[in-house]
């Protein structure tokens, strides 16, 4: 099976703001891995494992970000790649996706693709489902296990707010896994020697299938960064004092409701 | 400043991370060094003792007062000042800052304070007290070879000004600040804690005085510039020999020069690793941790530093072969690069003496819920120690695990009594241990100091004649018997 894993470089500590340009001055920051793709990796390479398959790492982002394609290398992964050019840069979700998949369908045919669920900057979850969109394939999201893999499909237990739902999806597909168990593992010596001086492919938009610049970064990106702030969220949560009768005539009628609905 | 009511608000201020217990009615925060020398002054008028406190993180109960006066310095805790220059750079603190603190004062300028004794909450007036040893103390030694300057001050309020170099001992005499000179009897090379060495400079004499003879009030701590490289590795091993013998060629790899320096070598044996997945659930940290591989019983954790990045990958390259030769599997390896990776490998060995700590086992006295060792030997006979320990363990019949600074051979042995008759086993295997490793010319106490609870073990391996130096010593610096501690148990 072939896979491949999206990883990003997200800021170590928290990231200023360019306030004219509505963009996250990451550079300013210093960069670690996403810690929900370490997640994804593990997915990966558990299923190339099982299937005897290979895991390709890319990431989209400046040439700093070559380090954390080298982590996934480190824990695992067979090949490396980093889509890197100035044309890409301060690409929102839409872009970023868009600039992915460019640079997956030039890597060959993925049966699978696994993303982590969100990042720690953007903090959007959508972009996932931007990129399964824009390859036109499906995806499952909130992962929290993946349960069986067969040759035409893959089955997995999905964690949503209203509970659990198992999700089968033919390939090729996407996954978006969340911060669950099994951890992400911890790279061998030998591993992280090798993925320190392996060679991370970069491709840079006259690699791309669409060579247009216009077509990336901020130029198309239609969301804009107002403002960062942390969301302060104090709503006080007055205890229901109710008898074991009146709990559950509202356990019933809040069902009914949202079957209704 | 003013004396307080210890009840009821500051209840907690008569224990430490010892679990013991202690007793007073009045504490005085310190916010400064004139305090403390008003306080001194004070409490050597009224003929009141006096009981230093850090963080009360210490492990052997050297806070908890005995009556008296508590003076705590934990607010103490402002950073004065950084200065860099092309040959060093320091760092000037307050006796209450803690370490985390000085590490985030470090890190910011790409700088680090190498000794490391891993609680990020003790206040380095402690630290400094207790001569503690972090595992980076295998390249850097202890705490206060980092230290170049310090205020100290008196027993009787006054205040010395002491910079590394300015007061050495020649052969067993050292002049003091006051005019007069202290002589070390010859007596005391027979204690069963080191204390002295020749041409010792008064700082390191005092470091690990655990309040005794003074207190420190300020300090200059000597900072250095982070290496390029930072790597961490644990090698798991299915088999304690292999463990063994891995340690042992590491041992001799470190005995040669390398561009590459071993700054640490940690050893965990079963109970350990036992111990870190019983825990799992219930911490963030071991809970965000993989599983341990499959079938390993002990595992060694070393940190290697340097510039040169090849030369560093050669020297791991090398210690995997070590590891191979011993029988380990590659796959049984985990390792990380970097500062902020290799942080969770130092916390994974800072939750061990954290979780024993909290391990108590209902129906016994806290004072003997747990037996915990830090004898030490010659480093050659590392392995030795470690046979002995284990070779203790499985006549008595006892749980423990065993855990530290293999290649130094400064390793803890914590005993787990579960009743009370394993509770007076427990002593019996510690004095057996204790006398065979005197025979050998080792240390009974290394790293956390002798607080109140080791006093009874020190008392009975203690020659008279070495107390009756140690008293002469304290008495030079303390004559009126301010400082509530250490002395002798009747
Ligand atoms: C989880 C955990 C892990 C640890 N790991 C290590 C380790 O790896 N290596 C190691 O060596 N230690 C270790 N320690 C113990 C550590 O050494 C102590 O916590 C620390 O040194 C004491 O600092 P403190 O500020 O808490 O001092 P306190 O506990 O408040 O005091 C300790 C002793 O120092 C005296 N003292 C305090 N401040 C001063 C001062 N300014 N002047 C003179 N005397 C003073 C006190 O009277 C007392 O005798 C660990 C402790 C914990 C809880």
């Amino acid at each position: 099976m072939k896979i491949a894993v999206c990883v990003k470089q997200v800021p170590a500590s928290s990231v200023p703001m360019d306030e004219t340009q509505g963009v996250l001055m990451r550079s300013m920051a210093g960069g670690t891995i996403n810690p929900w793709d370490l997640h994804a990796i593990e997915a990966a390479l558990q299923v190339a494992e099982q299937t005897g398959g290979t895991v390709t790492a890319i990431s989209m982002g400046p040439a700093s970000a070559e380090q954390t394609v080298r982590v996934a290398l480190a824990m695992g992964a067979n090949k490396g790649v980093l889509l890197c050019d100035n044309a890409f840069a301060g690409a929102d979700v839409y872009a970023t996706a868009f600039t992915l998949s460019q640079g997956l369908s030039i890597l060959g045919n993925f049966d699978l693709i696994v993303c982590g669920q969100q990042t720690t900057d953007g903090d959007t979850s959508q972009l996932p489902f931007s990129l399964a969109t824009q390859m036109g394939i499906p995806a499952i999201g909130w992962v929290k296990k993946i349960e069986t893999i067969t040759e035409s499909a893959i089955t997995a237990k999905q964690e949503l707010s209203s509970g659990t739902q198992r999700v089968t999806c033919p390939y090729p597909c996407l996954l978006a896994v969340g911060q669950g168990d099994p951890q992400p593992r911890i790279p061998t010596l030998k591993n992280k020697l090798r993925a320190k001086n392996a060679s991370v492919e970069i491709i840079g938009l006259q690699g791309m299938p669409q060579k247009e610049e216009t077509l990336y970064g901020l130029c198309v990106s239609p969301t804009r960064v107002v403002k960062v702030y942390e969301n302060n969220i104090q709503g006080k949560k007055e205890p229901l004092k109710l008898s074991s009768q009146q709990a559950a005539a509202c356990l019933l009628k809040e069902w009914e409701d949202a079957q209704n609905a | 400043m003013k004396t307080e009511n210890i009840m009821p608000q500051y209840q907690s201020f008569l224990s430490d991370e010892s679990q013991l217990s202690g007793y007073s009615n009045d504490i005085v925060f310190a916010s400064n060094i004139n305090d403390i020398c008003d306080i001194l002054k004070q409490v050597n008028k009224e003929g009141n003792t006096v009981t230093v406190q850090g963080a009360r993180t210490g492990v052997v109960g050297g806070a908890v007062p005995q009556g008296g006066l508590v003076l705590n310095l934990s607010k103490m805790n402002q950073i004065r000042d950084k200065t860099q220059n092309e040959k060093s750079s320091i760092l000037r603190v307050q006796a209450g800052v803690t370490l985390e603190q000085i590490e985030e004062a470090a890190n910011a300028d790409n700088l680090f304070f190498a000794p490391n004794p891993t609680e990020p909450t003790a206040t380095i007036g402690g630290i400094f007290a207790s001569n503690a040893l972090g595992p980076n103390s295998l390249f850097y030694g202890a705490s206060s070879t980092h230290i170049q300057a310090l205020s100290w001050i008196t027993p009787k309020g006054e205040r010395w000004a002491l910079a590394r170099g300015d007061y050495r001992f020649k052969a067993n005499k050292c002049l003091l600040p006051d005019g007069t000179e202290i002589v070390i009897p010859a007596d005391l090379q027979h204690s069963p804690v080191k204390i002295f060495d020749e041409s010792m400079d008064l700082i390191d004499f005092l470091a690990g005085s655990e309040g005794a003879l003074g207190l420190a009030a300020e300090f200059e701590l000597r900072l250095l510039p982070l290496p390029k490289e930072i790597w961490g590795v644990v090698y798991f091993f299915s088999k304690p020999e292999q463990a063994s013998a891995f340690a042992k060629k590491l041992f001799e790899w470190n005995n040669n020069e390398h561009h590459a320096a071993l700054t640490a070598a940690e050893f965990y044996d079963q109970g350990v690793l036992e111990l870190i997945d019983a825990s799992r659930q219930d911490c963030t940290l071991l809970k965000a941790l993989p599983p341990f591989p499959a079938n390993v019983s002990t595992a060694i954790y070393t940190e290697l530093f340097g510039d040169d990045s090849d030369l560093l990958e050669e020297a791991l390259m090398q210690h995997l072969d070590y590891f191979s030769d011993v029988g380990g599997k590659e796959e049984n390896t985990w390792a990380e690069s970097g500062f902020s990776s290799i942080r969770r490998f130092r916390e994974l060995r800072h939750a061990i003496p954290s979780l024993l700590n909290e391990m108590v086992t209902p129906g016994l006295k806290n004072q003997e819920k747990r037996w915990e060792t830090d004898f030490s030997g010659s480093p050659e006979m590392f392995d030795d120690f470690l046979k002995t320990y284990n070779q203790a363990l499985s006549d008595f019949g006892l749980k423990g695990l065993i855990y530290g600074h293999v290649l130094q051979n400064k390793m803890h042995l914590a005993l787990l009594p579960e009743t009370t008759e394993q509770q007076s086993i427990c002593k019996d295997l510690v004095y057996e241990i204790s006398q065979w490793v005197m025979q050998n010319d080792g240390f009974l106490i290394t790293e956390n100091g002798i607080g109140l609870l080791k006093q009874s073990l020190v008392h009975d391996f203690m020659p008279p004649m070495v107390w009756a130096a140690i008293e002469k010593i304290r008495l030079h610096f303390d004559p009126n018997k301010t400082m509530k501690y250490p002395r002798k148990v009747e």
